[in-house]
């Protein structure tokens, strides 16, 4: 069963720097796959993850991943 | 034949569980060669044994490259892994019981190592439905 993740702007941030999803996964030392899985919020990344991916963007995560964000 | 898409270091990976995982099973092949070829001249009960055992070595090559591998894949890919090899798991679970019963109504016995291809076909079919899963 594949749950429903929360939404988040990775891919609106990436392309935002012209970076491929293969750029964006070597940086985070992940698989391209996981990042396709993140961007089409088909996987919610783990606490430590995203607090990566935050700070790779130089954004806090609420200000990624949520509702809100 | 590692997809181009991915990261170097994935691709890295997959090469390094390939050559792990074929140095594994070369040992396995090749001690279980040596081992037919001495057995039958054997007399000590101790010596058999430890001979007729020996391409468990080449097995446990195998299973420390499964292991290395699952602990170099990423949370994502670990949770997938997990989910199908559960799947997997239940899905021969099943069917060994379901066979185990229909033994008792005059199917043949099977020798136990026929679990194996179950599992293998079973798993496969459940990676094929992980992935249909999430291209929906």
């Amino acid at each position: 069963v594949v749950a429903q993740a929360v939404k988040n702007r990775v891919r609106e941030l990436r392309t935002a720097r012209a970076w491929t999803q293969v750029e964006l996964a070597e940086e985070l030392g992940v698989s391209r796959q996981t990042i396709h899985a993140i961007e089409s919020e088909r996987y919610d990344p783990s606490l430590p993850l995203a607090m990566t991916i935050a700070k790779l963007f130089g954004k806090r995560v609420e200000a990624i991943f949520g509702d809100d964000a | 034949m590692f997809r181009r898409c991915d990261t170097p270091a994935m691709r890295r990976n997959g090469w390094r569980y390939l050559a792990e995982m074929a140095a594994g099973l070369a040992i396995c092949i090749a001690l279980t060669k040596l081992s037919r070829l001495y057995l039958p001249g054997l007399s000590d009960e101790m010596l058999r044994q430890a001979v007729a055992i020996s391409p468990m070595l080449g097995i446990l090559f195998v299973a420390v490259a499964i292991v290395r591998s699952i602990r170099r894949l990423d949370e994502y890919q670990r949770g997938r892994i997990l989910g199908i090899s559960a799947a997997a798991g239940g899905v021969t679970v099943l069917i060994a019981f379901a066979y185990g019963l229909l033994e008792t109504a005059g199917l043949p016995h099977r020798n136990m190592m026929w679990i194996w291809p179950v599992m293998a076909v079973a798993w496969a079919a459940c990676a094929l439905g992980d992935l249909w899963l999430r291209k929906r």
